[in-house]
């Protein structure tokens, strides 16, 4: 399974509606008012009536050499060889957040205790033969998943 | 569960079938698959035997339709019947029986009729809810009120415009990759209805290289994404579409053959339009005139076109219906009506009711005795209309302040919040505080229910099982039932139950089935050859094909392609069997006031507060207010308790250009004191570089608390947070043909600090 999974969003095609935001949410029932595994964000640039707005959906994007691994140094994240999914071993992580500036694209969030928190690609969906939540949920296609359980 | 770990529990949980509540109670739009673990809604996750959106397989929700389990067990649900105890508006209730509830509400009604007459009796229409388009019409017809107050908002005044200029009104191209231009007009279509397939088409047809103009006051997602954005000043519409016209006839863009053949008065609307240029029309809407000469000759050259209207025009402006059949005549004079990827005419008007409204109940003249007609009483006749007459919510309710021409005595609030959904909120508890007897059943503790003599506990979507959707599809028509997810929490109960019940209780009982809900059912669905007992044997859904028409010919099998330019037909109500460019259809016949009568063409009217309009108060208040109709995170004024929507807008957010926020010391996320001429409310300003500095823009509807975040519901009233406190409630500002109220204003701003 390594590398042959991705998710791939398409600002073209993204209208911002937070979908795939709460679809995450709400699969793994995290606690209004914590954190986020998925965050829709925008960037704006000019002025007016000259504005430019792009807008972004971004998770884990579960790097073949994460550079959060190796910036952890309990070694509370490790990316699993046979299914290509990076995880965090909420026993190890001290909190330190060492991994968030080492993430190029600012993903680490942190949960009670201070434990990092990440995507794990919907294990449970996954073992259904479904895809994520998040891309399965995207009204206008933006979001998408490719990998073993495309389905199409 | 730590919340970072997979859920282990999906082998424990229980998958229920039914539609979605995000865009409101039994409106079928999207269905979705509900997980149930130990009697609790938990999760949900989109249908894909459903074709949602029309699409096989679709999986997809919207950010609504994802919090179904929060919106149940959000902590301002009504749990049980109530009484008012205390004052009006004080909130004092104590719990009663549902037998209790209904027997008063059935005794009031019966007496008010006896006293005053049945049209005494009225009820607030909430956006389109099938319960009121059934069973409250058909309660409304027996009982003998023709009183159905709907909003002046939303489709049916720009239905009604375009029905009047060229005979419909399109809501989409027959195929939107046969469409080269787009033109978003008031269209707000990353807000409502995300995922009904409006965003993936026009994503789509972008795509495959249309071109798009986008003509909003701020630059939406979809703006952002158009070739031109066009940001008008709120309520001047009908200039720019004046004006576009000017443009297109002057430089003969038109298609002048369709003109000649199907077009009525072409001469006298070039004659009207000849001094609406674009240079008349810059100052009034804050777009240069280059832009809008350059838009012009993009719509008047390219072909076909699209031009989708959206709430943004038409129904929230005093000038709504000029607005729409102007921009109608655009597109008819283009030759883009009823072409490949043009304004496509493929749907007729309004839909078949799901039972009989019983409209030979309604006893003869009650039309005539309308509290305050929407529509002129001569158009309110029964081809025409949605489910019924209609009286315009906001006047309506004035009526019983000024008991002209009579007052609205007994008054069914249910689902509507008339504190927010409509203009002027203290005149409102006013009108309220004034009735005999009021009472509402809804979902959430709702502030006008503080009015109400009887408060009833309804049941979301997701607690009852007395309605199903039904969808065309590629496999036949779908039908599938709402099942109930979980049980209704405290004493809820579904408003269709209420409405068998109490018809029965007032003596009603041998129209509506004897308050036999599957009686019911079953006459809705005999109509689609499907039995109740079908439907409870397959609640996942069904597919029939839909009974053939007796005597009529086997449909020919494969796709069959649509007729276009269906011409005679289309026009064959309007005089000459012609698009209105001159309008003999609603000229010089009566206004809805019944004071004036109806102009022949579509004239600019504008805001009744603007900075070109009304310079010496601009003097005083420079920037311009407005609100969106929809917004994604929110229906209408509901959905603020739900926790994952209300932590992307926690409060009453105001967007404003950084520019403007500079000049008066505000910083982003600052609370804003906002004074119109007609009150204050106060919003968190959100820095916006997308909207022009002479604007401000807010969405209305702060009421609701939530709990789960803990944060507060705001005031309606000044010091509140509704924008509907601030706008021109004047009714002489209002459509003279279809009631719409103007949402524009201008205002004064300050950074607000708690005293």
């Amino acid at each position: 399974m390594p590398d042959t999974f991705a998710f791939s969003h398409d600002s073209q095609r993204c209208i911002k509606c937070f979908t795939c935001e709460i679809a995450c949410k709400q699969w793994r029932e995290i606690p209004p008012g914590t954190f986020r595994l998925r965050r829709v964000y925008e960037v704006a640039g000019g002025e007016f009536p000259a504005v430019t707005r792009t807008f972004h959906s971004e998770a884990c994007r579960h790097c073949p050499d994460p550079p959060c691994a190796a910036a952890c140094a309990p070694g509370a994240i490790t990316r699993d060889e046979k299914d290509g999914i990076v995880r965090v071993d909420a026993a190890r992580c001290d909190g330190c957040r060492a991994c968030l500036p080492a993430c190029p694209y600012g993903v680490p969030q942190f949960g009670p205790g201070g434990v990092l928190q990440l995507c794990d690609l919907c294990a449970d969906r996954l073992a259904e033969g479904k895809r994520p939540m998040c891309s399965d949920s995207c009204p206008t296609s933006a979001l998408r998943w490719t990998g073993p359980a495309q389905g199409d | 569960m730590s919340p970072n770990q997979p859920n282990g529990g999906a082998a424990a949980e229980k998958i229920v079938p039914t539609f979605c509540h995000g865009c409101g109670s039994y409106r079928p739009t999207c269905a979705v698959l509900c997980h149930v673990r130990d009697g609790r809604f938990v999760r949900v996750e989109g249908a894909p035997a459903a074709f949602n959106a029309g699409v096989r397989g679709n999986t997809a929700l919207c950010a609504k339709g994802l919090t179904g389990p929060q919106f149940v067990y959000a902590a301002d649900r009504l749990q049980h019947p109530m009484k008012r105890v205390g004052a009006k508006g004080e909130g004092k209730f104590q719990r009663i029986t549902w037998d209790e509830a209904l027997d008063t509400i059935a005794e009031k009604l019966l007496e008010s009729k006896e006293k005053y007459g049945p049209e005494s009796y009225a009820v607030l229409s909430p956006e389109f809810w099938p319960v009121l388009g059934s069973l409250g019409r058909r309660f409304l017809n027996v009982h003998g009120s023709p009183n159905y107050l709907h909003s002046a908002i939303c489709a049916t005044p720009r239905m009604a415009a375009a029905r009047v200029t060229t005979g419909y009104i399109s809501m989409a191209p027959d195929d939107w990759m046969k469409t080269r231009l787009i033109v978003n007009w008031g269209g707000n279509v990353e807000n409502s209805g995300v995922n009904q397939g409006a965003p993936r088409a026009m994503l789509n047809a972008l795509a495959n290289g249309a071109a798009m103009v986008d003509i909003r006051p701020m630059l939406d997602p979809m703006g952002a994404k158009a070739d031109v954005w066009l940001p008008v000043r709120p309520g001047t519409d009908c200039a720019l579409a004046l004006a576009f016209l000017n443009v297109i006839i002057e430089e003969r863009l038109y298609d002048a053959a369709f003109v000649a053949e199907w077009c009525h008065g072409f001469d006298k609307l070039a004659e009207h339009v000849a001094a609406r240029t674009p240079e008349w029309a810059a100052p009034i809407t804050g777009l240069p005139a280059e832009r809008i000469r350059e838009t012009a000759r993009l719509m008047g050259t390219t072909r076909p076109m699209f031009v989708r209207m959206g709430n943004g025009i038409g129904d929230q402006a005093g000038d709504g219906t000029a607005t729409v059949s102007a921009v109608c005549l655009i597109s008819a004079i283009t030759g883009n009506l009823d072409v490949p990827g043009g304004q496509f005419a493929g749907g007729g008007f309004g839909g078949s009711a799901p039972v009989s409204w019983l409209d030979e109940m309604l006893p003869a003249g009650m039309v005539e005795r309308l509290v305050a007609p929407e529509a002129p009483v001569w158009y309110q006749t029964p081809d025409r209309w949605e489910s019924g007459p209609t009286s315009a919510y906001y006047k309506a309710l004035m009526s019983i302040l000024t008991e002209k021409p009579y007052p609205i005595r007994v008054l069914n609030a249910s689902c509507s919040n008339p504190l927010s959904a409509t203009r002027n909120p203290r005149r409102v508890a006013e009108a309220l505080t004034k009735l005999d007897f009021m009472f509402a059943m809804d979902i959430f503790k709702s502030p006008h229910l503080d009015y109400a003599d009887i408060v009833l506990p309804a049941c979301t979507s997701y607690e009852q099982g007395d309605y199903f959707g039904v969808r065309p599809t590629p496999d036949g028509l779908r039908v599938a039932p709402y099942n109930q997810v979980v049980e209704p929490l405290g004493e809820a109960r579904s408003d269709w139950r209420f409405y068998l019940d109490l018809a029965v209780r007032c003596g009603y009982g041998e129209h509506f089935w004897q308050g036999d809900m599957d009686a019911f059912m079953g006459e809705m669905l005999a109509k689609h050859g499907v039995t109740v007992a079908d439907l409870r044997e397959n609640p996942g859904g069904m597919f029939v094909r839909p009974p053939a028409p007796a005597g009529a010919p086997a449909a020919a099998p494969g796709p069959s392609q649509p007729e276009y330019r269906k011409y005679a037909k289309l026009f064959k109500d309007l005089p000459h069997g012609k698009v209105q460019c001159y309008n003999e259809y609603i000229g010089g016949r009566p206004d809805c006031t019944g004071t004036g009568v109806l102009p022949y063409l579509p004239e600019y009217q504008g805001p009744p507060e603007g900075l070109a309009e009304t310079p010496a108060l601009a003097a005083d208040y420079p920037l311009i207010l407005s609100d969106v109709h929809a917004y994604r995170l929110a229906q209408h004024s509901y959905h603020h308790d739900v926790a994952y929507l209300r932590e992307l807008q926690p409060y009453p957010w105001l967007r404003m250009n950084p520019a403007t926020a500079a000049r008066y010391g505000i910083a982003d996320g600052d609370w804003v004191r906002v004074e119109s001429p007609h009150g204050w409310s106060r919003f968190v300003a959100e820095y916006f570089p997308g909207i022009s500095p002479e604007v401000l823009m807010t969405k209305r509807g702060w009421w609701q608390s939530c709990a789960e975040l803990g944060l507060p519901g705001y005031g309606t009233g000044d010091g509140g947070s509704e924008v509907n406190n601030l706008y021109n409630s004047d009714e002489r500002h209002f459509d003279t043909f279809f009631s719409q109220m103007p949402k524009q204003t201008l205002v004064r701003i300050a950074k607000w600090e708690e005293a």
